[in-house]
């Protein structure tokens, strides 16, 4: 008899979510999630693997020569404080991991969203390393049969995600705006 | 007395009107899509939903314009979010 999961993310009340993983996958989710980190640092010293250049992108469209020069202005300016920022979401998360209870995490909105932004990270990281670069090899991948532990994290943290996007969208507000 | 100086440059710049451009990636949920750009703009669901199909039909969509230093931020957001964005000048 298959055991009926709870919801992977929860709203408890006004302010705080339960993130239900069990012990064993907030291991794998810290060993992985520490290796990002390992290689965002990496990218901060000036020895960036080709594999986290998708979480770096060009700021501007280079129609013209004056935009790659915008560009290189931009990331002067902008790349430290985009790593920074990813780092501070991964400190959020491993914190909240350490505080977890059996397999219970209590997050309020800031960490739920540190950890959204780590998950969504880990998703582009892992589709570079499994070689996702176009809508037809993420239809490849999606119909992978004999799939690899990088496949497996790849669609089991998208799992996660999405049942974070539809909780968070609960905090949104009602009406919003026009462009 | 002397005339204030006038940075003509820098005020031409800050008038020339520039758009933010989401680009279709393979990775990025369209929910994700959807709910980033509710929260970063705060475009309601039909809006946002619209904008994500754009992005996903037709490889781009733009999502904001204003001057530079606006479209730079924007786009620094949506990098954070971990979308493929980039800023252009208006045609």
């Amino acid at each position: 008899m298959a055991l009926r999961r709870k919801p992977p993310v929860e709203r408890r009340d006004h302010e705080t979510w339960i993130v239900r993983l069990e012990p064993d996958e907030r291991e794998v989710l810290a060993t992985i999630i520490g290796q990002l980190d390992a290689l965002i640092d990496d990218a901060q010293h000036g020895t960036e693997s080709g594999i986290v250049s998708r979480l770096f992108p060009p700021a501007f469209t280079h129609h013209e020569a004056e935009h790659e020069e915008l560009d290189a202005e931009y990331q002067r300016l902008m790349r430290e404080e985009l790593i920074a920022s990813r780092r501070t979401s991964i400190t959020a998360v491993m914190t909240t991991f350490d505080s977890a209870k059996g397999g219970s995490i209590v997050m309020n909105q800031g960490e739920l969203t540190s950890l959204l932004q780590t998950l969504n990270a880990l998703r582009v990281t892992l589709a570079s390393v499994l070689g996702i670069i176009d809508d037809d090899s993420a239809s490849i991948a999606d119909d992978q049969s004999d799939a690899s532990p990088e496949h497996h994290l790849y669609m089991w943290s998208g799992w996660i995600l999405e049942w974070i996007v539809s909780s968070l969208t609960e905090t949104l507000p009602q009406e919003g705006g026009t462009l | 007395m002397t005339a204030p100086e006038i940075d003509v440059a820098s005020n031409v710049e800050h008038e020339r009107e520039w758009i933010v451009i989401v680009w279709n990636d393979p990775v990025n949920l369209m929910s994700y899509v959807t709910y980033v750009l509710q929260k970063l703009f705060g475009y309601s669901t039909e809006k946002a939903t619209e904008l994500m199909l754009a992005v996903h039909h037709e490889g781009r969509a733009n999502v904001a314009s204003g001057n530079r230093e606006q479209c730079e931020m924007h786009v620094f957001r949506l990098h954070e979010h971990g979308l493929w964005a980039t800023l252009e000048e208006a045609r």
